[in-house]
């Protein structure tokens, strides 16, 4: 069973439109979700948690129709939202409580290591706590009720490289059960190149690409070379480009590039770039 | 539903803990502040009408924080969510009206004040303590706090300066006396339609807040 299926997924605010979108998440995967500021990233998360209405087409999560009534299978469900959203009142130890009380297999005793591991003020209220201790007790309740998909909008905002790096690590342990997924969007590319089997490149509501991470890696790669060599390639094969006054380097498929050269491996941030560069232009 | 329940409790004891304080002096001066040593009615009222507006403060609290849509990632429909607020506004308001009504029917059976003023007041503090959230609560989920809270008092200025303006023309109009003391008959009304309308008012919010984009 695929986490996530979105068919044609389509949602319109005012002049911006996000879709037709069409992901498939298999379960045990872990996605990532990449775009600028305002590409459609978050608005794609709500429209998977049921929060906003598609206009056209449809999405299942965990097998079940996106929507308003997906009570049932939220149990099963754990997100973390850009700006979390606890009341800004409630310390951590009371949102442990609030939690537990909507959870039928939250585990406090997992909840209180997250929160130790993690130093996060347990007696603090929420609005006193820095952003990255906001994200950090999001993450801790998220993962505190044996979810199986994890769905998460920015989560390593705010926090810093060693924090990151220890909840990218946990993420990964998540995914160690082949039935727990991770749909995540950021926008620390470093971070989902280090996390994710599967990447999708959202720019301006459109779906660039959709692939596996190796995949990607495997068959793009960066030629570095002169102006005049640039101009001599095929623009189709030419994906994406950066010039210098010296230099110029091109995004292109391995498949497509000229004989005998040497190409570069691509980086998913560079990948991401390239393309979105080339697409503005 | 359990758990928005108990995250409204711990913002009520963060946020609303000096109500306790106010509840004890309303108490107080609704003992000592009427004219003929009967208890005064504006005080029970206004206690009842702030507590009946808590799960409407609550509401408030809630989009600030966008725990409105945080738990809408939550196992809860959101009819749980407006249901919840409703219980919870029926809860605050139902302990204050309760406490009024019993200190009420203590006086009014030590000879303190009259059985029909007694049963006026203690409907009149229920219609204020439902009316008041039923009319508030439903902009509140279809447009959200800032646009619902004008929409509000619009509508409170159009019920109390038009709805009981014109009744008070038409009774001085048509000189029609309202029976002095009520029927059990008007009473029971005066209680029942105000429990109609608050029945109405969460339906409407349901429906509201389902098909609103959070």
């Amino acid at each position: 069973m695929n986490a996530i299926e979105t068919r044609a997924l389509t949602k319109t605010y005012g002049d911006f439109t996000l879709g037709p979108l069409d992901l498939t998440l298999p379960s045990g995967c872990i996605m990532g979700l990449v775009g600028e500021n305002g590409a459609g990233k978050t608005t794609a998360i709500r429209l998977l948690l049921g929060l906003t209405k598609p206009d056209g087409g449809a999405a299942t999560v965990l097998g079940a129709p996106a929507g308003p009534d997906m009570r049932a299978v939220k149990q099963d469900i754990g997100v973390v939202l850009d700006d979390v959203g606890y009341p800004a009142g409630l310390t951590a130890t009371q949102m442990g409580k609030v939690l537990a009380a909507a959870y039928e297999h939250w585990d406090m005793p997992l909840y209180e290591r997250y929160l130790h591991d993690m130093h996060v003020p347990t007696d603090k209220k929420f609005s006193t706590l820095s952003r990255g201790n906001k994200m950090k007790l999001g993450i801790a309740g998220a993962l505190s009720h044996r979810a199986k998909l994890l769905i998460l909008d920015e989560p390593t905002g705010g926090l810093d490289p060693v924090v990151r790096d220890e909840v990218v690590d946990i993420f990964s342990d998540f995914t160690r059960d082949p039935a727990c997924s991770i749909l995540i969007s950021s926008h620390i590319v470093s971070d989902l190149e280090k996390l994710c089997d599967y990447i999708a490149f959202l720019h301006k509501g459109k779906l660039l690409l959709c692939e596996e991470k190796d995949r990607l890696l495997e068959e793009y790669g960066i030629l570095q070379c002169d102006r005049n060599t640039l101009d001599a390639l095929d623009p189709r094969t030419v994906l994406g480009k950066r010039l210098t006054p010296y230099s110029a380097e091109a995004l292109i498929r391995r498949d497509a590039a000229p004989a005998g050269t040497q190409l570069k491996p691509v980086t998913i941030e560079e990948l991401f770039v390239l393309l979105v560069k080339e697409d503005l232009q | 539903m359990k758990a928005l329940l108990l995250a409204d409790l711990y913002q009520l004891w963060i946020n609303f803990k000096f109500y306790a304080v106010f509840l004890v002096v309303a108490l107080a001066c609704a003992l000592f502040s009427g004219p003929n040593d009967t208890p005064s009615v504006f005080f029970p009222m206004y206690a009842v009408f702030l507590c009946s507006m808590i799960g409407m403060s609550l509401l408030q609290l809630d989009e600030a924080s966008r725990w409105n849509i945080c738990a809408q990632t939550m196992p809860c429909t959101r009819r749980d969510q407006v249901t919840e607020k409703y219980v919870f506004t029926l809860a605050c308001f139902g302990a204050t009206w309760a406490l009024f009504a019993l200190l009420f029917a203590v006086l009014a059976a030590l000879g303190r004040m009259p059985w029909p003023r007694e049963a006026v007041q203690t409907v009149l503090m229920l219609a204020v303590g439902l009316l008041a959230p039923a009319v508030s609560l439903p902009p509140l989920f279809r447009w959200g706090s800032a646009k619902g809270r004008v929409i509000y008092i619009g509508m409170v200025v159009f019920v109390v300066a038009g709805v009981g303006g014109a009744i008070g023309g038409l009774i001085n109009m048509k000189n029609v006396a309202l029976p002095m003391p009520p029927t059990p008959i008007l009473v029971a009304l005066a209680a029942l339609i105000p429990v109609l309308i608050f029945l109405a008012s969460w339906s409407l919010s349901v429906r509201w807040y389902e098909s609103r984009e959070l």
